[in-house]
């Protein structure tokens, strides 16, 4: 077998198998890292909250985010790792919810009345209606003037 | 020059790397990620084949994506303006997705390329989707010149092409445009039968044999206007793709007379005829397509690509009436091949590279074009491991195969680079005897765990294709469906319908009942000894021992999960089932001498139906 070949498909698979301990052993140092990481942002935020707004705020801000950090080194697995799914997924909920308020208010306020304006001005590029008359439905791609054909090519546009 | 190819973010990502224009390597990241058409952007494939393709850390010379992103991105919004003041729960689906990834691909993939070690290259491509898929039909195909013909779902806004090909060039001619399209309207059927989109619209296909066409004169007359030259529309109030998440409507409910079928509830007649409807209205459709395509070209050659080149029964229609002399279809038809096209498209279309092609061979190498794994680390892997194993020499290799399917074992083979496209051929297969009628429900239900209804598929070798089917030439890539040949046949005693699905299964049909559909047809492989010669040689030794050049096929995998890549996973799978050995390059394991098989919880919770 060619060398690149074999080297190709050892990017893909190491026949020794996982190495689980090394494995463990890199989850739980991404784990410390990330903590540590979010621990530093959190005390600085902490900070700068009880200069400018409340003591008592950026105490508890403080308190929480030291509180996680010695979490992730102490207990990574059994306790830290859970407690980051359950602000995950609180975090999805309230960025899921914020994203409904504002797209539904993109959709209501852009979309309805423009999308009802251009139909009224006849202006619709689904054709969706029947043609009996017409012989045919192939658009011509040299001679149309719909957005998908005409277009000059011109590979390097995304558009 | 080096060209990478991507196709992301709807379904089946890909990659595909060219050197000077010849297919090196070529992959769907569902394979290394094992997730079933894995839309994330193909990180694993793009790596393997960098590698595979031995570039280095600034030797890439171009990336082309199958698509033009902001033309689709125009698509999405006009559905909505179109559709305003309802579709607001896909409108909240689907836009936070495209803006925080559909739109930024030059960054993605300057992440990828980054993470891979290679320095991400000025140029970067973007042919139309359904340019990718012509240039993946037409330029790989053997055909100097020919009529290209794809139809799909959607890419930006165009659902079916015509082009014309002719040596270096490629030319779309003629589009239907969105929200018409022959690809969503077979997924809609597919969808109110209970299967899954997007993946179970080979399922549909498969279950049509065992109804009647009642419904298909009303879909003519009532739910599309078609034209003579195979252009159509439908009438959009049965479907519900455009601005809600179902495929279809309430008026589509009415019109069959009820719900859609859930998902693994019991088969009825109504979804065996409405099977067999739609499929007869796709044939009608898509031969229609063809005689156009050869009106407007004038070429007697036809290439096809795009996920509804995939329906091998119309493929297998589209050859018999002869409205051309030969067709050539790309195996990784779907959106997989579109990175493959992407690539192609850029080669030559951009960069105005020539192209000389014989009239006979392709350009794809079989669909070989993904790893291989040496002995020496297949070696490693089982020794470490301590499972059992025996070497078998090259002289025996095919021979003692042989035996074994003639003895009703089923075998998992895992030898070669693997295949490129759904489809198995030999590289990642299960192989078993096609003359054994308790096969296919043994198959079905102990070692795929899939529908009972579902017919499997023969290889055969390529010397003797005509003597199983009704079909002329070779059919390397499973894309064609043709008869088996009426002296093996055994007729239809009449009373079929009324019998229970799994008892109709059951009925032998031929001398070949495994491999044979209810009406006697089947999914033919033919497979020559240039690209494969270990398979061609163990169905050769098959034949010398049976009389029959001819096994049965399916690919290496349980219902739900992506064909196997590596041999870790195809011991997996080996485990998990009851097939009898499993073949790793030259290494044959017993099943009986294995270690008892262990793993956190029930793997079938693991992985999703599809």
């Amino acid at each position: 077998m060619a060398s690149n070949a074999q080297n190709a498909s050892l990017t893909v698979w190491n026949p020794s198998g996982v190495d689980r301990s090394a494995r463990a052993a890199k989850k739980l140092k991404q784990i410390r890292t990330g903590a540590a990481l979010q621990g530093a942002i959190g005390l600085i935020l902490a900070l700068v909250i009880y200069l400018f707004l409340s003591k008592i705020f950026g105490v508890i801000v403080c308190s929480i985010a030291l509180l996680l950090t010695v979490l992730a080194f102490c207990a990574p697995i059994a306790v830290y790792t859970p407690i980051k799914g359950g602000l995950a997924r609180l975090s999805t909920i309230v960025g899921t919810t914020i994203s409904f308020v504002v797209l539904l208010a993109l959709y209501c306020l852009f979309f309805v009345p423009f999308g009802l304006l251009f139909r009224r001005g006849r202006r619709n590029k689904l054709s969706l209606d029947f043609a009996a008359e017409r012989s045919s439905y192939w658009i011509d791609r040299n001679a149309s003037s719909e957005p998908s054909s005409g277009k000059k090519k011109n590979y390097e546009q995304q558009f | 020059m080096k060209i990478l190819g991507i196709s992301a973010f709807y379904h089946d990502s890909a990659a595909c790397v060219l050197d000077q224009g010849r297919i090196v390597a070529a992959a769907q990241e569902e394979r290394f990620t094992r997730i079933k058409h894995d839309h994330n952007f193909p990180l694993h494939a793009v790596r393997y084949c960098l590698a595979e393709a031995g570039v280095d850390a600034d030797g890439l010379d171009a990336v082309a994506f199958y698509d033009k992103p902001l033309l689709k991105f125009h698509r999405i919004l006009e559905t909505y303006f179109g559709m305003a003041p309802s579709g607001f729960r896909s409108f909240f689906q689907a836009l936070p997705v495209w803006m925080k990834k559909k739109i930024w691909i030059p960054v993605e993939i300057e992440k990828a390329l980054k993470a891979a070690g290679v320095e991400p290259p000025e140029k970067l491509y973007f042919p139309e989707h359904h340019e990718s898929h012509a240039a993946s039909a037409f330029y790989p195909s053997p055909y100097q010149n020919a009529a290209v013909l794809t139809v799909d779902g959607v890419g930006e806004w165009a659902t079916s092409t015509i082009s014309n090909g002719e040596g270096g060039r490629l030319e779309i001619l003629k589009e239907l445009g969105f929200p018409h399209s022959l690809g969503l309207l077979y997924s809609a059927f597919t969808y109110f039968t209970g299967f899954r989109v997007n993946s179970g619209e080979y399922k549909l296909m498969g279950l049509a044999p065992y109804g009647k066409p009642v419904y298909r004169d009303k879909i003519l007359d009532e739910m599309i206007d078609l034209k003579e030259d195979g252009s159509f529309r439908m009438k959009m109030k049965y479907f519900g793709y455009l601005d809600t998440l179902r495929m279809t409507s309430s008026p589509f409910d009415e019109f069959f007379g009820g719900p859609p079928r859930k998902a693994e509830t019991p088969l009825t007649r109504r979804e065996m005829d409405i099977a067999r409807s739609i499929q007869e209205v796709t044939e009608i459709i898509v031969l229609r397509m063809a005689r156009h395509a050869r009106t407007i070209t004038g070429h007697k050659h036809l290439c096809m690509a795009g996920g509804v080149a995939l329906n091998c029964v119309a493929n297998g229609k589209i050859l018999r009436e002869g409205i051309f002399d030969d067709i050539w279809i790309q195996p990784a038809s779907g959106d997989a091949g579109g990175a493959l096209g992407a690539a192609m498209a850029v080669w030559h279309n951009a960069l105005g590279n020539r192209r000389e092609a014989d009239d006979k061979n392709d350009a794809m190498s079989g669909a070989y074009l993904g790893p291989e794994f040496a002995d020496d680390d297949i070696a490693v892997y089982l020794e470490t491991h301590g499972y059992p194993h025996e070497k078998l020499s090259d002289e025996e290799w095919a021979p003692r195969l042989a035996q074994l399917i003639a003895d009703e074992k089923v075998i998992g083979l895992h030898q070669g680079r693997m295949e490129f496209g759904p489809r198995a051929l030999g590289g990642r297969s299960i192989v078993g005897d096609a003359r054994s009628p308790k096969m296919q429900s043994v198959m079905n239900l102990k070692i795929k765990y899939r529908e009972s209804f579902r017919p499997f598929a023969p290889t055969c070798l390529e010397e003797r294709i005509s003597d199983f089917f009704a079909i002329d030439r070779p059919s390397p890539y499973m894309l064609l469906v043709a008869p088996v040949n009426e002296e093996r046949q055994i007729a239809l005693r009449g009373d079929e319908e009324d019998l229970d699905i799994t008892e109709w299964v059951n009925r032998p049909r031929s001398d070949v009942p495994a491999i044979t559909h209810v009406d006697h047809s089947a999914r033919i492989q033919s497979v020559g000894k240039k690209y494969n010669p270990r398979y061609h040689a163990l169905i050769k030794a098959f034949e010398d021992l049976t009389g029959y050049g001819i096994v049965i096929n399916t690919s290496f995998n349980v219902r739900g999960e992506p064909i196997v890549c590596t041999p870790e996973e195809a011991y997996q799978c080996f485990m998990r089932t009851e097939m009898d050995f499993l073949v790793l390059g030259s290494y044959l394991l017993d099943k009986k001498t294995q270690p008892a098989w262990s793993e956190d919880g029930d793997w079938r919770d693991k992985i999703a139906l599809d």
